[in-house]
């Protein structure tokens, strides 16, 4: 018989309650009657909650409280079957983890066995049960079971089951409401189901959808990059796109991208180029070292993808300036992946960071992957452009420098670029020289060995050359000009340019053909003046009365010659006054004697260097010859040096008179003095000079052509 | 007196010299030697008269006379058959190659490097 007088169980571990619990109640019609109207009262609850469950939990619960308050067990528990078949437990109550895993999985049915009956064992003691499972009942305390399928258009997927301490007698009453909760929980859970199925699904499709939409959303970027780095763009434009595409591909919060400088640090130092929503934390990671406590310095320390999920917890960050910087900007999870060149060189990072604890999914890396080797190509070019440009720059500034020529021609020599120096130099304008030829503007001369030189450059001979030669420039006019050519090769080592750079080296060429007149003309002049020493050595000597006067008089005039070159000198070898000539000439006797001693008179005149020379000789052994045997050898006589000019006859009168002196007696035998005056200067000057030994005193008359002494005013 | 000068006697020199010291040497050489000097002559147009209207047996030219050189002069004289010697401060290579088989005197020289080269030309000639 079934014990109407059951009570409700309320949680109770111990099974204090229930072993205090009374076992048999007297019935009455009283107790009957309330103890249908508290199952109806259970019953109509339970259809209440079913209707207004909101998740499966909810109807679990609803199920559970109707079996205790219906079914008056000391434990209970629902299970289904799982996606796999097995019947698993969703929700149980006073059942513990141990008994609940012995049990997963055991059922009385199969998965979608049609019409399934209820199970009732009333004591274990006395149940056909495997030993195993008897042992693990009984562990759990239970004596009694009941097992009642939960089905689905009449088959099963499920059940539920209601425990008892207690052997129990189960009556018809009993598994009625059993299975009316069975129904109830079993239509519920089918409208749940259906219900939740729906949902997944939709949350599954939505997904997928989202999914789908990101992962297309990320190739379109890809092949946006892969696109723009195709065309030559600007390379921080392009970074930013990459950045764009980080964070959608990696669904992160914010992204950066460094670029590694291996030059600095020890080990390289990473220069943030970009960033996306990093703030002001960017400033602290403009310059990243190999031993930063950041995932990009982790990287740059193996060469790996680095990744933290939580800043909090990741060890090389615990106590470091960089994890307060991170919290203080809000990033709790990141990654860095190092980005390396075809040729495996790390060339930077690409980071993404999230403000939540996160671990990517491998799909994620993946594309980022991708990216990370378009950014990696990007940097590799933008660097070999920069490398590029720089140099073409470099290069470009040479060629346009404005001192030097430069020009780019074709093996034939045809002109291809020329730079402005180089019209100056030839006249042409560049788009002239585009017709012309590097023969054509060599002077027809130069022609021959330029040609030679080009020859021997394009057999490969040699792979530069310097010529000076001249240039016929574009108005005739001759230059000369030092070329300086290279050749240059295209890659299969054919001569493609010829490189030519070109000085106007005329100014040196004229210098250098003034500098070999000079030298020659000092040579001359050298030689001359040597040979007049010789002869004035050999003179003195040779009609000198002992060894001693023929020194001194060869010493005297040696020193009248070095005083005239001094008069010239003052003047830079262009002539000199005849008055300076005069009283250079007659200084040295002057000195010693009063000033009236001599009367010069004569206007100024500008003789030539030679007329200097001569006349300078002249006076000196004019004068010499008066201080020894003339008006200078006495205390009275005194000498008239007059001159004038005839402008109508154009020739040049000059008069050296002595008077005063002793009565002169002519000399017995010409000497050398009269000799230089009468024919020496006579000669230098192409005129006539007389010289007398008159009794009154020597006198000298010169007469010579103006145009023969007169010097460059 | 060198056996070279003795053979010097009484030739007939032509001498072109602008330097009157110079010439003064040469003459006293010449004279040593027993040369007539039937002319001298310093300037250009001067030399190339006396080169073309004098009797001489042989010449002394000075490279340069007053800046300017004499080598129309030479030409003139060897058009004439007759053997010259150049004396000069420059170089032996500024002389033209057509003149160049005459006998160059480096100034300052000795009275016997006169006499040498004196006797050269007088032999090639004859």
């Amino acid at each position: 018989m079934l014990d109407r007088n059951r009570q409700p169980v309320p949680d109770d571990p111990d099974n204090t309650l229930l072993d205090a619990r009374p076992q048999i109640v007297k019935d009455t019609a009283d107790r009957a009657l309330a103890r249908h109207a508290r199952e109806q009262a259970a019953l109509f609850q339970f259809t209440d909650r079913l209707y207004r469950a909101a998740s499966l939990a909810d109807t679990y619960e609803a199920a559970l409280d109707a079996i205790f308050d219906t079914l008056q067990c000391r434990a209970a528990s629902i299970l289904r079957f799982d996606r796999n078949g097995v019947m698993s437990f969703v929700a149980s109550r006073n059942l513990s983890d141990t008994y609940r895993k012995a049990v997963h999985g055991h059922s009385p049915w199969t998965e979608g066995e049609s019409d399934p009956e209820p199970i009732f064992i009333p004591d274990t003691a006395h149940a056909d049960l495997p030993e195993d499972l008897r042992k693990t009942v009984e562990a759990e305390g239970i004596r009694a079971l009941a097992f009642i399928p939960l089905t689905s258009a009449g088959r099963v997927r499920g059940k539920f089951m209601a425990y008892y301490n207690r052997p129990q007698q189960f009556d018809q009453h009993d598994v009625d409401l059993a299975v009316t909760i069975a129904r109830q929980l079993g239509f519920s859970l089918e409208r749940a189901q259906s219900e939740e199925d729906r949902l997944e699904a939709q949350s599954i499709r939505a997904a997928s959808e989202k999914r789908l939409e990101q992962e297309l959303e990320a190739t379109k970027r890809l092949q946006e990059i892969s696109a723009a780095l195709v065309q030559e763009g600007d390379t921080s434009a392009i970074y930013e796109r990459i950045l764009d595409a980080a964070v959608s591909v990696m669904s992160s919060d914010s992204a950066s991208m460094q670029i590694l400088h291996p030059e600095r640090g020890k080990g390289g130092e990473l220069n943030l180029i970009a960033h996306r929503g990093l703030g002001d934390a960017a400033k602290f990671w403009e310059w990243v070292s190999i031993d930063s406590a950041t995932s990009c310095g982790a990287s740059l320390r193996n060469v790996e993808r680095t990744i933290c999920s939580d800043v909090r917890e990741c060890d090389f960050m615990q106590g470091t300036e960089d994890l307060a910087i991170f919290l203080k900007a809000g990033i709790i999870s990141m990654q860095t992946t190092p980005l390396l060149s075809r040729s495996g060189r790390l060339v930077g990072m690409l980071s993404t960071h999230w403000r939540k604890p996160y671990e990517p999914p491998l799909g994620d890396l993946r594309r980022l992957d991708v990216l990370a080797r378009q950014a990696a190509d990007l940097i590799e070019r933008a660097r070999a452009e920069e490398f590029l440009r720089e140099r073409q720059e470099r290069l470009r500034a040479v060629f346009n420098s404005p001192a030097i020529g430069a020009a780019v021609l074709a093996p034939d020599a045809g002109f291809i670029e020329t730079n402005a120096a180089f019209s100056d130099l030839c006249g042409y304008s560049a788009d002239e020289l585009l017709s012309l030829n590097a023969l054509d503007l060599t002077h027809p001369d130069d022609r021959p060995a330029m040609r030679r030189l080009l020859d021997r450059m394009l057999d490969g001979s040699r792979s530069n050359f310097v010529i000076e030669k001249r240039y016929v420039r574009k108005d005739g006019s001759v230059i000369w000009v030092q070329n300086s050519v290279s050749l240059t090769h295209d890659e299969a080592g054919r001569p493609l340019h010829l490189v030519k750079l070109v000085q106007d080296i005329t100014e040196r060429k004229v210098a250098e053909k003034r500098q070999r007149l000079l030298i020659d003309e000092i040579n001359h002049r050298v030689k001359n003046t040597l040979a007049t020493v010789q002869s004035f050595a050999s003179q003195s000597l040779r009609n000198a009365k002992s060894l001693a006067e023929g020194r001194a008089a060869f010493e005297a005039r040696l020193i009248a010659l070095s005083k005239s070159h001094d008069v010239l000198t003052r003047q830079h070898w262009e002539g000199a006054d005849l008055i300076d000539v005069v009283n250079g000439a007659i200084a040295p006797y002057r000195g010693r004697s009063e000033q009236g001693r001599f009367r010069i008179e004569g206007e100024r005149l500008r003789l030539s260097p030679k007329a200097v020379l001569a006349l300078s000789l002249a006076f000196h052994e004019l004068a010499t010859n008066a201080v020894k045997y003339g008006a200078l050898s006495n205390d009275t006589g005194s000498v008239s040096i007059s001159w004038r000019i005839d402008r109508t006859t154009g020739r040049f009168h000059l008069r050296w008179q002595e008077s005063g002196g002793p009565a002169v007696k002519p000399p017995g035998r010409r000497g050398f003095g009269s000799r230089l005056v009468e024919q020496g200067l006579a000669q230098d000057i192409a005129g006539e000079v007389r010289l007398s030994f008159n009794e009154a005193g020597v006198e000298c008359a010169i007469d010579a052509p103006l145009t023969e002494i007169a010097g460059l005013d | 007196m060198s056996m070279a000068a003795r053979d010097l006697s009484g030739r007939r020199v032509l001498l072109v010299e602008d330097e009157s010291l110079i010439v003064m040497l040469i003459e006293d050489a010449l004279a040593d030697f027993g040369c007539e000097i039937v002319g001298v002559a310093s300037r250009f147009d001067d030399a190339i008269s006396k080169a073309r209207s004098l009797a001489f047996d042989l010449a002394i030219l000075d490279v340069n006379l007053a800046g300017a050189r004499t080598f129309p002069i030479a030409e003139i004289i060897r058009a004439r058959g007759i053997p010259f010697v150049f004396s000069t401060g420059y170089g032996a290579t500024s002389i033209p190659e057509s003149l160049n088989s005459a006998p160059v005197l480096q100034k300052p020289f000795a009275a016997d490097d006169l006499a040498s080269a004196i006797s050269i030309a007088l032999g090639r000639v004859s």
